[in-house]
């Protein structure tokens, strides 16, 4: 196994793919950074734009925005990694050698799971120095609070960690079920930002429609809603945060299992 | 590793209407470079593919060193395999493709070097595989089957895009292989190819077992493919005294006969009976190419 995971960190390190990735996640982070700095900048000094808003709970939201941001951005593109990781041997049609190397298909997959949360870990890494940084420096010069011992900020920022790791391994569920790159990466991202939405909406026009509010629920056991739900500290709509990173979970780990049992079966030709 | 014999036996591979290898069986003997020969589409790859346990089998079994490639236990130092000149990340350097497998098989980094010296890449090692020709893709895969020092080489259609130069090259590695008492299975479409390099040959075609046997036996193999050249001025004299229908000789592009059905001294004694004059008799070495092309004839066809 060990070899296994030597060897996937090896193809991972010996392509032009992660400083491609790392470019796409320093610069979403640079964006969705600006873009929370100015949210809190808003906060601190409320009257300045729109509406009154302010109070201690409101910047403390802001913070943990702040903190975690590029989150939304980075798990997709965490996604995207995961996603590559696998088809990328189907792609290039390196499955060949890889399956000469390690016979045994499911050590296979196990590596590429491992690196895929490694892989995660890094984004998060990367994410977290560069928001929590710069978050620090900003509210230095605004002259205020750094909420750094606050635990609910903590928690944000550990449970961020968690959905990068969660989401690289949801993509590779997604490559190995699915092999055709393109068709992953397309169909991940469509789901992710556009058919959530589709879906809401629908969601939301059927309840309204017969009256049932349950249907809205539907909408947080989809994959993105499950995400922000699990970092959001306090859950949302009687959900905890956990049940959004168990549902989450579910979903890498069906689609990851069907992946395997098609895997270790397939002929590579 | 005790003797790294391929044993091949009732090995079927059922597509979903086509019926790729059909209960084939054959065995590969080490010390000597065999060649796995059929026209396109035989079932060549599908056979190698099941005994690398790439592809599974319908039926039947494939063994070298009496396990199958699965079972061994550090695959890459018993089994040696080189399958396709595509099958590598075009934006991986040469070494680093073989670094990877080096990890994967726990085998030392500096034997990737070692191996690219071997096949002579060693210029082109910090090189992208998107920048390497086919010829040197092909150096590649050899590259790679060689990684583990194996007991057993197994490469597919390996003189695909190598250039005459390449091909002696290959030609010499694979026997100096064998030498080595090493089991060496090449397959390839191109008869006289496997000539240049077999000592034995597996003939296959429509998936099936066509004829197994030393390439001396098959290119010996019956009267009926061996012809005779014979350049006279009385042809018509000659073949008349030797009554032979008119089937059994063909002119040759270069003013002589190929004459089949008789052998040299019968038409010489006839010649000198007759008092025609011969200026050459020479029996014709029947090449490969024609005994597979009338072993498999009728059963090469698309499937």
């Amino acid at each position: 196994m060990i070899r296994a995971i030597r060897s996937e960190l090896l193809k991972v390190r010996t392509t032009s793919l992660w400083w491609l990735i790392l470019i796409g996640v320093v610069a979403f982070t640079a964006v969705a950074i600006a873009f929370n700095m100015l949210a809190t900048y808003v906060t601190i000094h409320p009257g300045t734009v729109g509406p009154q808003q302010g109070g201690p709970d409101s910047l403390l939201t802001s913070v943990t925005g702040l903190y975690t941001s590029g989150q939304y951005a980075g798990t997709l593109l965490a996604m995207v990694f995961g996603i590559l990781i696998f088809t990328n041997e189907f792609f290039h049609q390196t499955a060949t050698a890889t399956f000469l190397a390690t016979p045994k298909r499911t050590l296979v997959i196990g590596a590429k799971l491992i690196v895929a949360v490694i892989v995660g870990v890094v984004i998060a890494l990367i994410t977290t120095v560069l928001a929590v940084g710069s978050g620090l420096i900003f509210l230095s010069t605004q002259h205020a609070d750094l909420y750094l011992g606050n635990a609910e900020v903590l928690k944000s920022i550990g449970l961020n960690w968690l959905a990068f790791a969660i989401w690289a391994v949801f993509g590779l569920g997604i490559g190995a079920l699915l092999r055709s790159q393109i068709l992953s990466v397309i169909l991940g991202l469509v789901a992710m930002l556009i058919g959530q939405t589709v879906v809401q909406v629908v969601l939301a026009l059927l309840s309204s429609y017969f009256h049932v509010k349950w249907l809205m629920k539907i909408a947080y056991y989809l994959p993105s809603s499950a995400s922000s739900i699990m970092t959001s500290p306090h859950g949302a709509d009687g959900f905890e945060w956990w049940a959004g990173a168990l549902i989450l979970l579910a979903y890498g780990a069906v689609a990851a299992v069907i992946g395997t049992v098609i895997t270790r079966q397939r002929d590579i030709s | 590793m005790a003797d790294g014999q391929i044993v091949v036996t009732g090995l079927t591979k059922q597509f979903r209407k086509v019926r790729a290898v059909d209960n084939l069986s054959f065995t590969v003997q080490p010390g000597r470079v065999t060649g796995f020969l059929g026209p396109n589409g035989a079932g060549k790859t599908t056979t190698l593919r099941m005994l690398l346990g790439l592809v599974t089998a319908t039926s039947g079994t494939a063994t070298i060193g009496g396990r199958r490639y699965v079972d061994l236990p550090d695959p890459l130092r018993i089994v040696g395999a080189g399958l396709e000149a595509s099958s590598f990340h075009k934006g991986r350097t040469g070494r680093d493709h073989l670094r990877v497998l080096c990890a994967a098989a726990g085998l030392p980094a500096n034997r990737a070097d070692h191996a690219l010296e071997m096949v002579g890449l060693t210029p082109a090692a910090k090189r992208k595989v998107k920048g390497y020709s086919l010829g040197m893709k092909q150096r590649l895969g050899i590259a790679a089957g060689m990684l583990g020092d194996p007991q057993v080489l197994i490469f597919d259609e390996p003189a695909n895009g190598l250039d005459p130069e390449g091909i002696r090259w290959m030609r010499t590695l694979l026997s100096s292989f064998a030498d080595q008492g090493r089991t060496v299975l090449v397959s390839s479409h191109l008869l006289s190819e496997v000539q240049l390099f077999a000592d034995d040959v597996v003939i296959i075609a429509a998936g099936k077992l066509i004829r197994q046997g030393p390439v001396e036996e098959l290119t010996n193999l019956d009267g009926a493919a061996r012809q005779i050249r014979v350049v006279t001025p009385e042809p018509d004299k000659l073949f008349g005294a030797l009554e032979l229908p008119r089937t059994a000789v063909a002119k040759d592009e270069n003013g002589g006969f190929l004459v089949t059905g008789v052998t040299g001294p019968q038409i010489g004694k006839a010649a000198l009976a007759a008092g025609v004059e011969l200026h050459e008799l020479a029996p014709q070495r029947a090449d490969l190419e024609k005994v597979f092309l009338e072993l498999t004839s009728g059963k090469a066809g698309i499937r």
